[in-house]
């Protein structure tokens, strides 16, 4: 048991795993703080980036230092796209506005189903893979292939400048700020549209940058997403809605829960840990973690 | 129009309907696919297959059938949606409404079973390929027919093949998934008959990312055989982390998985030596194996899946000879599938008396040089098994 509670390769796979789960989770929440928008699309932008990098590496023979850039563009003119054609529209007038997270649940659903099918007929449903940085690389006792320690490093890289801008620059606070409370921010004149905007492009950009590094280590096909979507959605309602420094939080525990649970409960019990403990937090906490309570009028 | 003229008009129009389908230069043979849902990323090894097999009978003049002459092959698909009540709607259409000539099989064990009391009902021959469940068997189906090896058959027959490797020590891993289920059911009591001693037995979720601790209770457990019962997406993870780890063993077996190509392209050399259940090569030199995997290469511009391309083409290969000695009636052709013995890229397909093929031995495939050679059973293998290389 202690060599388990020690064990340095057990350690980094946890990490691995959160960090992935981190930088998921980051962009949605990031997405649901600001605009209150139920993207269960999340998961397909994954995949859009995964097969950016796919065909990036196929046809020019360039690995992320070409696709990490390029996924970003992808994620921003999504935004741009999405949110012109559809958030602006979800959101005019005040009825509409009320029934946003409603709304946007179906909406997104549309739009997923609209992704997956437009892959498959683009790119079929063929599972795709391609090889890239998988030597194993040796840290001391521990042991990891190049992709997945690369995962890692852009991952938490990523989801911890994410935080880093939200608390010291002017406009991650601003974004802080609508998070926080919508209307105060309205009236205190801060720009919403432009935080809209930024926000979607932003979250949609992360979401494709998670595709670019899981496409290193899994197989890539239409369908990928669904489960990056659920992972995404436990993970932000665990640390919290809205909450980007608990949902990273969360997802590091999750990771660690998932990782560490496993070797003391055994492997064939992972559905039950995992989703178990999620609802256990539901029921005891349903702000999430770290999620602060609301008073109820 | 008067009653007379009525009746005569009717009767000269079915006599004409009658024949122009008798004289019809098409037959239209139907099937459903899952290009929607959660097999969506699967099914289309299974598809391309039927759409390769299509486009090389037609240019060869079509569908040499008994009584008939050819026919130029036309399909009617239908989305299953990876569901196997809507594999048993479609199979209903096609049956009732569009009166297919000839049916193919959908695509896994779900759509399969869906199907089974549909063309029970409506007494139709089908050709079953990718079913890993002895459930359509156990039901005494008398129109399905079973052309790769069910999971308890394989499940038995790799007892066989670790004894014959002298492993003494097999580690066993499971994703829980049914057919990982039914083959682990029959392997492990028949590896304890077999004499190896089972080390390490233990079950996974199938969507498992992380394989830390399962593999390194697979390396404290000092193996010389893994046998890995992996299902697809879980075979990628099994294989990245065990060699992180740095796991040796002689013999790598996973049981779904290196059939696929983007298998030899996520891991290169490091695929080398894995085993895996199958029963053609693309150096086989049985009947059309050139054909399929020259004309699948070109047509798809990407290799086959080993398994699941090659059966659903052996499927095809076993209905084009059985209906051009038969015919396209039913019970004819059922009669035929029942009693007669079909030269297929498999080798010999016999079906006995539970529709189940006796041909050869359930098989098995290793990749070797990113290519997946036949290795099992030996009279048919392409290539002798090796121990599994060190990690690249």
């Amino acid at each position: 048991m202690i060599d388990v509670v020690f064990s340095a390769q057990l350690a980094l796979a946890a990490i691995a795993a959160g960090a992935i789960y981190a930088l998921v989770a980051t962009g949605l929440n990031l997405v649901y703080g600001t605009l209150r928008l139920l993207n269960i699309a999340h998961g397909d932008f994954v995949m859009i980036g995964a097969y950016l990098a796919f065909w990036v590496f196929t046809l020019f023979d360039f690995g992320p230092a070409l696709s990490l850039p390029l996924s970003v563009i992808t994620g921003i003119l999504l935004g741009l796209a999405t949110y012109k054609g559809l958030v602006s529209v979800l959101m005019q007038g005040t009825a509409r506005e009320e029934r946003l997270e409603s709304n946007s649940l179906l909406a997104f659903f549309g739009i997923s189903i609209v992704l997956q099918n437009g892959a498959a007929l683009l790119f079929t449903n063929n599972i795709r893979a391609y090889r890239y940085f998988d030597q194993v690389i040796a840290l001391g006792p521990m042991s990891m292939t190049g992709n997945r320690l690369l995962t890692l490093v852009i991952s938490t890289f990523l989801a911890l400048a994410t935080a880093a801008y939200l608390r010291f620059t002017l406009f991650g606070l601003a974004t802080r700020a609508v998070i926080q409370n919508r209307d105060a921010s309205w009236i205190v004149g801060i720009d919403l549209p432009r935080i809209y905007l930024v926000s979607l492009c932003f979250g949609f950009s992360l979401a494709c940058a998670s595709g670019v590094l899981v496409s290193m280590m899994e197989p890539i096909s239409p369908i990928m997403g669904f489960g990056y979507s659920i992972s995404a959605f436990v993970v932000i309602m665990l640390g919290g809605l809205g909450n980007l420094f608990g949902g990273i939080t969360a997802a590091f525990v999750l990771g660690i829960i998932e990782t560490y649970g496993l070797a003391f409960v055994g492997s064939n019990y992972r559905s039950l840990l995992v989703y178990g403990i999620f609802v256990l937090v539901m029921i005891l906490r349903p702000e999430g973690l770290f999620g602060k309570s609301q008073a109820t009028r | 129009m008067n009653r007379r003229e009525f009746v005569a008009g009717l009767t000269v129009s079915t006599a004409l309907v009658s024949t122009s389908r008798g004289q019809s230069n098409v037959v239209r043979v139907g099937y459903s696919i899952g290009q929607t849902g959660p097999l969506a990323s699967s099914t289309p090894v299974g598809s391309q297959a039927y759409t390769l097999w299509g486009e090389q009978v037609n240019a060869r003049g079509g569908l040499e059938i008994a009584g008939e002459g050819r026919k130029r092959i036309e399909f009617v698909v239908y989305d299953d949606q990876s569901q196997g009540n809507k594999a048993a709607q479609a199979y209903e259409r096609l049956i009732n409404t569009d009166r297919v000539d000839l049916l193919l099989a959908p695509y896994a064990s779900p759509m399969h079973l869906g199907v089974l009391p549909v063309i029970e009902r409506f007494k139709r021959p089908l050709i079953a390929n990718t079913i890993g469940t002895t459930a359509a068997r156990d039901a005494h189906s008398k129109y399905m027919f079973f052309t790769q090896a069910l999971p308890d058959m394989w499940g038995a027959e790799v007892a066989n093949l670790i004894k014959s490797l002298g492993s003494k020590r097999v580690a066993v891993s499971m994703a829980q998934s049914p057919f990982c289920i039914e083959f682990r059911k029959a392997a492990v009591p028949a590896l304890q008959k077999a004499g190896p001693e089972v080390v390490f037995n233990q079950e996974y979720a199938a969507d498992i990312k992380d394989m830390t601790p399962l593999l390194s209770g697979i390396k404290a457990s000092n193996p010389d055989f893994l046998l890995a019962i992996t299902f697809l997406n879980d075979s990628v993870p099994m294989l990245t982390q065990a060699r992180e780890l740095g796991l040796k063993v002689d013999y790598f077996f996973e049981l779904l998985g290196p059939a696929q190509p983007s298998f030899v392209s996520r891991f290169g050399e490091n695929a080398n030596g894995i085993l895996a259940v199958g029963f053609w090569s693309r150096h086989s030199k049985t009947t059309g194996s050139a054909e399929f995997f020259d004309g699948y290469l070109k047509r798809w511009n990407m290799p086959p899946d080993d398994k699941d391309s090659s059966i659903a083409y052996i499927t095809c290969q076993i209905l084009e000879q059985a209906v051009k000695k038969a015919g396209v009636d039913p019970e004819k052709l059922r009669a035929e599938l029942s009693s007669a013995t079909f030269d297929t890229m498999m080798g010999n397909v016999k079906y006995n008396e539970q529709n189940v093929n006796m041909g050869a031995p359930p098989g098995f495939i290793q990749l070797q040089n990113g290519i997946n050679e036949v290795v099992w059973p030996p009279e048919q293998a392409s290539a002798k098994i090796i121990k599994k290389p060190a990690w690249a």
